[in-house]
């Protein structure tokens, strides 16, 4: 004999429950205690053995389909009744969030972060040195003796020598590192030297203390074109600019010789600059082939070996590269102008701008 | 250093234009500073006149005039009185471009009368101030003709930058011969310079007073004696030529100096003679000795400084400034005249000391050609017995010192070895001598003599430069740079430090400030003893270096608060200043907080950043630079930054890493803020030895399959025990098990008794080898039950 139950009827019936607790009717009344396939089972025992065998299968075979039918159902009907209440749910998600704070880098330090990448990747590495200098390293060791007109080039703040000697100077420039580097290591050297310094000197396009970097190369056959060459590549990848209209030309310093200035070609449009093309030229940085004068007083045999130095102001590369126009917002505390030129910390400028 | 277009034809033959001269001045070394070109200007303005004045219909002040210009006949209303029927003006026609005004002449109607263009006033031209009548011209002036050439203003004026190595540019001569080498012409013959004998003897000598060994003081003197001279105003072709430069002209005799200090770089001085009793002596001044000077200033002089005096006065001070009372005027008839050397270095320090400029202390300074003292003197004589007549008497001079003559042996070799480029020797030899320098070619060396006018070259470096400035900067090549040898480290470990934090704090949400390495010492001697003083600062309030780099930063505080910002994180890396340390500083990353920095968010805690949330700030950016911060020791700060009761310091080994807490009220109140600020600072070269480079490969993952077990702790501890100091005790028990000891709740209060606090941690246990036992777990418990009570007097809550 076989059940004379429906399968896809009691499955219609199932399915046709709107809540849980019709759903519990139609457990009991098949799954319960007393229900269809309990009384079903209980009477199993009655029967001859090979149609206990096929009754027992098709009934836990159809207790099965039950029970997932109810289980379905159920889930359904949870389903829908959490749906209903999540509806009541309902947030203004439109209240604020809550806004991290981010900082930023300042512009000075983003573009000293740019010209150590960009020479570190020509195999220079940094140097530092202290910002209170001895009138030697600063001006004497660089063939700037204390009379010399240069000297009045520079506005120098003094500071007395803690032990009664000749009075230190706040550093006018990087140079002294120049001097230091030579005095301690042998050639050869590739060094830069981004840092502050300072010069007596303060109005709208001066500030008493600003940032420079100095680069030194010291071997036995460094030339002015490799100066000239290092310096093209630098400001082309510093700007990033392809063709940069730049004109090297003569100049005096007591550190080098011969001396050179470099100025690059700009235009300006409604206050805001363009550098690399134009009829106007800015003066972007002094240079030089080492003064054999200054290696022969850093012990440097000039006989042997030779050089070139260069040096600018990364106030105004910051300046020229960010669009910033007032030169004394540099070293301003206003948070809204630190936050408005500053950089996120994951602002790392690679080849790939990953 | 100026000069005008014509008067340097005066001495190079050329055809070149303007622009070409002006390029070449900057491409060999003479930087232009501002090129004046009239020209171009005032190209609009021409002769015209006036023939028909009315007056206007409807204005009484103003006519309608009939202006005949070169273009055509042009009705213009002008309200100047003095416009009249028959009278020659300057016109400028429609839509050209009005100098003293800026305005860009339009067609117009005045008073219903149509009005084409205008006849100028001074002022209008931008010649002067006057405007109550148009200009007038001479009748002899045809129509047509350019008002700058009426008026002599079509001589381009042109500034350049003399670098102080190039005294010899500071003559016009100079930089004539300069663009004569670089190609641009020919320097002409000197006119000025002639032999021209004296009919008597000078009644004035010179003479000098310097020990053996310091005659180099005042190398030399020479002079004349003029007689019988007239001195008048100067002709006007000097007047124009010294006004385009920016002098004033005063008198034949004083333009003359003027004249010949720009022409040929010779700072001369003419005395009236009449006012110089007895002879004239160079010699060192006495103490307290004074000099009335041409600026009618006293000066009061030193030991150190050259003066000229006669038998009862001083009449000058060597190379800076003529004396006021034996100065040349109108009345002058007899004139005695000086042509001198002095040393660079002592006219430096005079000026200095006197702070006193003159164009004669700015040449000295930069270096004169001792040969001048002969043709300065043939040149004086010439102009000022063509512009005063009169007679001159022989030459009368002090012993003039020798100066050797500077050569140089040049391998022609170093061109390309120093300068990268390759020029032709025969080019080197002939930039050289067009530069005034004398070749002796043997192979490839060339002996140089330098000429006496080029003290600034001293050696090889300078012949290359020479050469080079000359055939061309631009003409050095470009070459390979790039750098196969071994990479090294581009930063050392301290540097990297120093510049990596920056991003560290900045990722942490602090913005990054740059102040001054200056501040008040009155604030500074607040936080050190061993503030260091700037002897000359920039000014009163920014007189020390910092010792600190708070007071700085805390000046956002107030600053922000104007911009209705309220609070705010900030951070500075730089060097503070203190004469104890090694090379007087160490550089610190310095931060500070304040303020509800959530910016009262509806959703977040109302309350102001605590000693808590900087505290984490740190440790996030400590751990960032790889620092061990399981491994910090805390100890109380002691100095007068930090409240002494809300900080600590943060050691590792004798290192002390960084300082953090909330900032001192009495520091805050002295610099005017009322807010709660917490801080950090953290010494940057400290972290120097957690920066080495690290291999790339990472340890392998453990992956512990075994059941982690939590317990709970709650004990009574006295108020005095650090929380750190139990953790690390408890730790210690086992550090391979006990993987993570947390506090969750902290308590003081009514509950418990007054010198006591309530802790309570999780500790999380990892067991190794197999899940721990229930004994195993037991065990360890009661260890850590046990040390804590022997450790910290402790109870176990339970």
């Amino acid at each position: 004999m076989t059940l004379s139950v429906d399968s896809s009827g009691i499955k219609k019936k199932i399915e046709v429950c709107q809540t849980l607790q019709d759903i519990e009717v139609i457990r009991l009344e098949y799954l319960g205690k007393k229900g269809l396939i309990p009384s079903e089972m209980k009477l199993l025992g009655k029967l001859p053995i090979e149609q206990k065998k096929i009754k027992g299968q098709e009934l836990n075979k159809l207790k099965t389909f039950i029970e997932d039918a109810v289980n379905e159902q159920k889930i359904l009907i949870e389903n829908k009744e959490l749906e209903k209440k999540l509806k009541n749910e309902s947030i203004d998600v439109t209240l604020p969030h809550n806004e991290e704070l981010k900082g930023k880098t300042h512009p000075i330090s983003q573009t000293i972060f740019s010209i150590i990448e960009i020479f570190g990747n020509l195999n220079y590495s940094v140097e530092a040195g202290p910002d209170i200098e001895s009138d030697f390293n600063n001006f004497s060791a660089l063939n700037i003796p204390p009379h010399h007109p240069a000297r009045e080039m520079q506005d120098t703040f003094y500071v007395n020598n803690g032990n009664g000697g000749e009075d230190n100077v706040l550093r006018t420039h990087t140079s002294p590192v120049q001097v230091r580097t030579m005095l301690k290591s042998k050639p050869p050297i590739k060094i830069i030297v981004p840092g502050r310094t300072y010069r007596s000197d303060s109005d709208s396009t001066h500030t008493p203390m600003f940032h420079q970097v100095e680069g030194l190369v010291v071997n036995k056959d460094a030339t002015m074109a490799d100066l000239k060459s290092t310096l093209i590549l630098f400001l082309k990848e510093f700007f990033e600019i392809d063709n940069l209209k730049y004109r090297f030309r003569p100049s005096y310093f007591p550190f080098t010789e011969p001396s050179a200035e470099m100025d690059v070609a700009y235009t300006k449009k409604n206050n805001v600059l363009k550098i690399g093309e134009g009829d106007d030229w800015l003066e972007i940085l002094g240079c030089g082939m080492v003064n054999p004068k200054v290696l022969e007083n850093c012990n440097i045999d000039s006989t042997i070996y030779q050089g070139f130095a260069f040096g600018m102001g990364i106030e105004r590369l910051s300046m020229l590269k960010y669009g910033i126009t007032d030169m004394r917002g540099l070293f301003d505390l206003n948070i809204k102008w630190l936050d408005h030129y500053g950089f996120s910390p994951l602002d790392l400028k690679t080849r790939s701008e990953i | 250093m100026k000069f005008t277009l014509s008067w340097l034809k005066d001495h190079l033959d050329t055809n070149s234009d303007l622009e070409t001269i002006v390029d070449k001045l900057t491409n060999i070394g003479l930087e232009i500073e501002s090129v004046e070109d009239k020209s171009k200007t005032f190209n609009d303005f021409t002769v015209a006149e006036v023939l028909k004045a009315e007056k206007h219909p409807d204005a009484d002040r103003l006519k309608v005039c009939t202006v005949k210009s070169i273009d055509g006949t042009f009705q213009v209303v002008c309200g100047a009185p003095n416009a009249r029927e028959g009278m020659k003006g300057i016109f400028a026609p429609e839509n050209s471009f009005i100098p003293g005004t800026g305005i860009k002449l339009k067609k117009s109607k005045i008073r219903g009368v149509e009005s084409c263009g205008m006849l100028v006033s001074e002022r209008e031209m931008g010649l002067s101030d006057e405007h109550d009548g148009i200009i007038e011209v001479d009748e002899k002036y045809s129509l047509g003709e350019k008002f700058i050439e009426v008026f002599n203003l079509d001589d381009p004026v042109i500034e350049i930058n003399i670098t102080p190595n190039r005294g010899d540019c500071l003559s016009i001569r100079g930089v004539a011969r300069d663009l004569g080498a670089a190609g641009l012409g020919k320097l002409k013959e000197n006119t000025l310079i002639k032999n021209i004998e004296g009919t008597f003897d000078s009644p004035v000598i010179w003479k000098k007073d310097f020990k053996g060994d310091e005659e180099y003081i005042c190398p030399g003197v020479a002079g004349r004696y003029f007689k019988n001279i007239t001195n008048k105003e100067s002709p006007t072709w000097l007047q124009q030529r010294l006004k385009a430069i920016g002098l004033r002209p005063i008198s034949a005799l004083v333009d003359i100096t003027n004249y010949i200090t720009y022409d040929l770089g010779r700072p001369l001085h003419v005395y009236d003679a009449d006012k110089i009793s007895g002879n004239l002596k160079m010699r060192y001044a006495k103490e307290n000795e004074n000099c009335l000077t041409l600026d009618e200033e006293n000066r009061e002089c030193t030991k150190e400084m050259i003066v000229i005096s006669d038998d009862k006065q001083l009449h000058g001070i060597g190379g800076v400034m003529g004396g006021l009372d034996s100065g040349c005027s109108l009345n002058t008839k007899n004139v005695f005249l000086e042509v001198a050397l002095f040393d660079p270095i002592s006219v430096t320090k005079t000026g200095r000391h006197l702070k006193l400029q003159s164009d004669a202390r700015y040449r000295f300074e930069r270096g004169i050609d001792p040969n001048s003292i002969q043709w300065g003197v043939q040149a004086a004589t010439k102009m000022i017995l063509d512009l005063c007549g009169g007679e001159v008497s022989k030459t009368v001079q002090t012993q003039v010192l020798e100066t050797n003559q500077n050569t140089i042996d040049f391998n022609t070799d170093k061109i390309k070895s120093l300068g990268g480029a390759e020029v032709p020797k025969e080019k080197q030899k002939a930039i050289l001598e067009s530069l005034g320098f004398i070749v002796l070619e043997k192979s490839n060396i060339f002996n140089i003599t330098v000429p006496s006018f080029r003290p600034d070259i001293e050696g090889e470096a300078d012949i290359v430069e020479e050469i080079l400035r000359i055939y061309g900067f631009d003409q050095i090549p470009l070459s390979n740079i790039s750098d196969n040898n071994n990479k090294k480290n581009v930063l050392s470990s301290e540097l990297k430090s120093f510049y990596k934090i920056k991003r560290v704090i900045a990722n942490t949400g602090y913005v990054e400030a740059v102040t001054w390495s200056f501040m008040d010492e009155k604030v500074a001697k607040l936080l050190s003893d061993n503030v260091i003083k700037i002897k000359n600062p920039i000014s009163a309030d920014l007189n020390v270096m910092r010792p600190s780099n708070f007071p700085n930063l805390l000046t956002a505080v107030n600053l922000n608060k104007s911009k209705m910002i309220t609070s705010g994180k900030i951070f500075e890396v730089g060097p503070i200043f203190d004469e104890t340390l090694e090379d007087k500083q160490v550089n610190v990353a310095t931060g500070i907080a304040y303020g509800n920095i959530s910016g009262n968010n509806w959703n977040s805690a109302n309350k102001d950043i605590d000693v808590f949330d900087i505290k984490s700030d740190l440790m996030q950016i400590l751990k960032t630079l790889n620092t061990p911060i399981d491994n910090l020791n805390y100890e109380p700060i002691d100095n007068k930054i930090f409240h002494p009761g809300k900080s600590s310091s943060l050691r590792i080994g004798k290192n002390i890493i960084a300082y953090f807490g909330e900032l001192n009220p009495i520091l805050l109140r002295s610099l005017d803020i009322s807010n709660t600020v917490v801080a950090f600072e953290i010494f940057t070269e400290t972290l120097a030895q957690f920066q080495s480079k690290k291999n790339s490969t990472i340890s392998a993952f453990d992956n512990n399959p075994f059941q982690t077990v939590e317990r709970d702790f709650a004990f009574l501890l006295p108020k005095s025990v650090k929380a750190n100091d139990m953790v690390i005790k408890i730790k210690k028990i086992d550090k391979k098990i006990i993987n993570k000891v947390s506090i969750f709740d902290v308590y003081q209060g009514e509950k418990i008794d007054n010198d006591s606090k309530s802790i309570a941690i999780r500790v999380l246990l990892q067991p190794l080898e197999k899940t721990f036992s229930e004994e195993e777990i037991e065990n360890i418990s009661n260890q850590i039950i046990d040390t804590t009570v022997t450790s910290f007097k402790a109870t176990l809550r339970k």
